[in-house]
């Protein structure tokens, strides 16, 4: 019992995380790779990675409000999925550009 | 061996700044005139000549600020999306500096929006702020220009920031689309667009025409800012130019 | 006209204060943006031509 959450929202809790974790530590590595070279980037990390953050928090939280309402969450998983999917596809473009510019200087 | 060219031969004239400094000299006083004829003629149609809302009153009138500088917020993010993309293609230092003169500009449109769009929500809602879908998705776009505003400043080696903001401005460009279509993908509070490239506004000319001019108005201010940082920034970073010191000699 | 009279204008029907604080912090953002990058082109200028006069005292 987390947090008094109602024994319904659990198996959507888990689902919503599962799909929306990976996508948070690769947006995060974003962030990373674009500070590392910084002195004091950790300040800079969350103004950066903050906006992209937002709409995966979005969708993990209609999840587990709708999981617990009773109400259907498929397509929200279907969206954290799909920004899992494009986090995937991409961030690793973005992260290795980031990092070679980040040594290059 | 000649070497092949993709672009046509202005999109290279493009990459001088010299060029840019030039061309821009000349644009400035055109956009300039026109901003300031069609911002304040376009302000003074808004205040006093348009009609009230049926349902909202005066307090409508606030749509003739609000939704041109969302668009503007967009746009400008998208130029500087674009900009940047350029940038790390093809290595244009003008690009870079396209990308880092857009950035504040846009994000001072953002502000206004996300300003105007409260102080409207105040008298229609009721309230100063919804978590809706795309008054949220305006937030993130504030957030993602100050971040590429910070980055670029605090990286000291002025083509590694290009290089950096421009990566973060194109991760960041999948918030427009959120923005552009969340009022059709949720039901949300805010309302549809007024402007669709394919149908007629759903309100009468007498409101629409002077939205009209506001958003040129705003787009030719925003022309203007822009070209003002554009050639700030050119001449800061081509200070050691011959050209540019003939042109500092010449004043 | 929409308005029949100046003080009705200024009260924009009950909404005055939301509306004339919005086109005030409008004003304000459009000529900050318009005049801010004025004021830094002068102070480039003056600048640049200080430290273009010291490099030729120097040769």
């Amino acid at each position: 019992m987390m947090l008094f959450l109602p024994a319904e929202g659990m198996p959507g809790l888990m689902l919503s995380l599962l799909l929306g974790t990976p996508t948070l530590s690769l947006v995060g590595a974003i962030g990373a790779a674009l500070t590392v070279g910084l002195k004091k980037g950790g300040v800079l990390i969350s103004l950066l990675v903050l906006p992209l953050y937002i709409p995966v928090l979005i969708f993990g939280s209609s999840a587990v409000q709708a999981a617990v309402t009773g109400l259907p969450l498929g397509g929200y998983l279907a969206l954290l999925g799909a920004l899992l999917a494009l986090a995937l596809g991409l961030a690793p473009l973005a992260i290795s550009a980031a990092l070679r510019i980040s040594i290059s200087s | 061996m000649a070497e092949k060219k993709w672009m046509p031969r202005w999109f290279y004239q493009l990459a001088s700044p010299r060029w840019c400094y030039q061309i821009t000299g000349r644009l400035l006083p055109w956009f300039s005139v026109a901003a300031l004829l069609l911002l304040i003629g376009g302000t003074v149609w808004a205040l006093a000549f348009a009609p009230a809302d049926y349902q909202q009153g005066n307090s409508f009138r606030i749509i003739y600020l609000h939704v041109p500088s969302a668009i503007l917020a967009q746009s400008a993010y998208m130029l500087m999306a674009v900009a940047g993309a350029i940038g790390l293609i093809w290595k244009m230092k003008v690009a870079d500096m396209v990308l880092k003169s857009a950035a504040p500009i846009g994000a001072s449109m953002a502000v206004l929006a996300l300003a105007t769009g409260a102080i409207w929500g105040k008298p229609t809602w009721g309230s100063w702020w919804v978590w809706d879908a795309r008054l949220t998705s305006m937030l993130i776009l504030l957030f993602l220009y100050l971040g590429v505003m910070a980055l670029n400043s605090a990286i000291e080696n002025e083509s590694t920031a290009a290089q950096a903001s421009a990566v973060l401005a194109l991760v960041g460009v999948v918030n427009i689309p959120i923005i552009k279509y969340s009022v059709e993908w949720w039901n949300t509070l805010h309302q549809p667009a007024t402007f669709k490239l394919t149908e007629k506004p759903a309100m009468p000319v007498e409101m629409w025409l002077p939205l009209l001019v506001m958003v040129i108005g705003f787009y030719c201010f925003f022309a203007v800012s822009l070209m003002q940082r554009l050639r700030n920034e050119i001449i800061w970073r081509e200070r050691r130019a011959g050209w540019v010191r003939e042109l500092l000699n010449k004043q | 006209m929409s308005f029949n009279s100046f003080s009705e204008f200024l009260s924009m029907g009950g909404h005055g204060l939301y509306v004339w604080l919005s086109y005030g912090l409008g004003a304000a953002i459009l000529v900050a943006n318009l005049v801010l990058p004025k004021l830094a082109c002068n102070r480039l200028w003056i600048e640049q031509k200080r430290r273009l006069r010291r490099e030729e005292e120097v040769r």
